[in-house]
């Protein structure tokens, strides 16, 4: 049951990722994913781990444990999928945006 | 584990330092990803860029997990709902957290017994040597008798997880009142000496007594209270293989 819908940036930038990946979402891919879309902000593995886990708290990811491999030293990945409630919320903050990006375009322009 | 040489891995001595802080429900998680960004590197900045990622991941890994441990519920309520996977790893949190209390308090009374043991012997040191002994006893006898937090294997059938739960919950379990006393016996004894050598003031004594008893008390306490809830938990395993 999510505690709340209201997503905060960094969250947002994680589920992104978590959406782009499909399949091999979890920590290091995610971390790589959300420092692209970043684009200059430093993102620490530690900072992706607990929006996961606040995420998880929310009802808005799933994980489950893969197959381990040998790459990772027999060890096994944390994967990550959205849920109803993250798809709805993440959909809900890029509608928000695109709002926001049309209002302010006619005064500034090409802001980006 | 499916170790193999092909494969570029952190010293072995590192791994096992970091797994140390590390709580056991994202243990197997996070040090295979710490893995696979070391083998991305350089291998003349691995060593640093290891030790940089374990730095910052490790307090925010740890701060979560302990967050969400207490967020699920008290460390008393390991047989609350939810699967039995998740109940296990709960498990193995819990031991984590009640380690690591231990190791920083026994460090924290090993510390003030040596701000305090400067000059000549007096009442105070007594006290502080008498708890340090009970602090490293309670410590011992979490990591050395009881064991410490293990990761709980991924890929397991429900018949091997409940085995591995039940061997886990017994393991902590394995404490018996020869271990409470043998750790008991060297704070008892200095107790002894204080009231007899180097106290002479009788106020002090009740102080000092009442000190050492509170100290035995709580761990003994805090034993038999695991003890019960553990053995709440084993009883949930038996009926539910029996169900099964």
């Amino acid at each position: 049951m999510p505690r709340s819908d209201s997503l905060g940036q960094f969250e947002q930038l994680v589920l992104t990722s978590i959406v782009t990946l499909g399949d091999d979402a979890y920590g290091v891919t995610i971390q790589k994913k959300v420092h692209e879309l970043a684009s200059s902000k430093t993102v620490t593995l530690g900072a992706i781990y607990v929006a996961l886990d606040r995420l998880e708290d929310k009802g808005f990811v799933t994980s489950w444990l893969s197959e381990p491999t040998a790459a990772r030293g027999g060890r096994a990945k944390r994967c990550y999928r959205l849920d109803a409630p993250g798809e709805r919320a993440l959909k809900e903050s890029l509608a928000t945006a695109r709002r926001m990006a049309m209002s302010v375009t006619p005064i500034w322009g090409d802001y980006a | 584990m499916l170790r193999t040489t092909l494969y570029v891995e952190p010293p072995r001595w590192l791994e096992a330092a970091v797994s140390f802080l590390l709580p056991p429900s994202c243990r197997e998680t996070v040090l295979g990803d710490l893995q696979e960004r070391f083998a991305e590197h350089a291998p003349s900045t691995r060593w640093l860029a290891y030790v940089a990622d374990a730095v910052t991941t490790v307090p925010q890994v740890v701060q979560s997990r302990t967050r969400r441990t207490f967020n699920r519920g008290s460390l008393c309520a390991i047989s609350a709902s939810g699967d039995l996977r998740s109940r296990a790893e709960q498990h193995q949190t819990q031991v984590w957290v009640r380690n690591a209390i231990l190791l920083v308090s026994m460090v924290f009374m090993i510390g003030i017994f040596l701000l305090n043991s400067g000059g000549d012997w007096h009442f105070h040191e007594s006290v502080t040597l008498a708890m340090t002994i009970g602090w490293i006893g309670a410590t011992w006898r979490s990591y050395v008798v009881r064991g410490r937090s293990t990761s709980v294997p991924a890929s397991l059938s429900l018949r091997e997880l409940r085995a591995f739960h039940r061997r886990e919950i017994l393991r902590q379990m394995k404490v018996g009142y020869r271990e409470f006393i043998y750790w008991s016996t060297p704070a008892a004894l200095l107790t002894l000496y204080a009231l007899v050598a180097e106290v002479p003031d009788s106020r002090r004594w009740m102080l000092l007594l009442c000190a050492i008893v509170l100290q035995n008390v709580v761990i003994a306490w805090s034993h038999w209270m695991e003890r019960k809830r553990y053995q709440r938990e084993v009883e949930r395993l038996d009926r539910e293989a029996a169900e099964a």
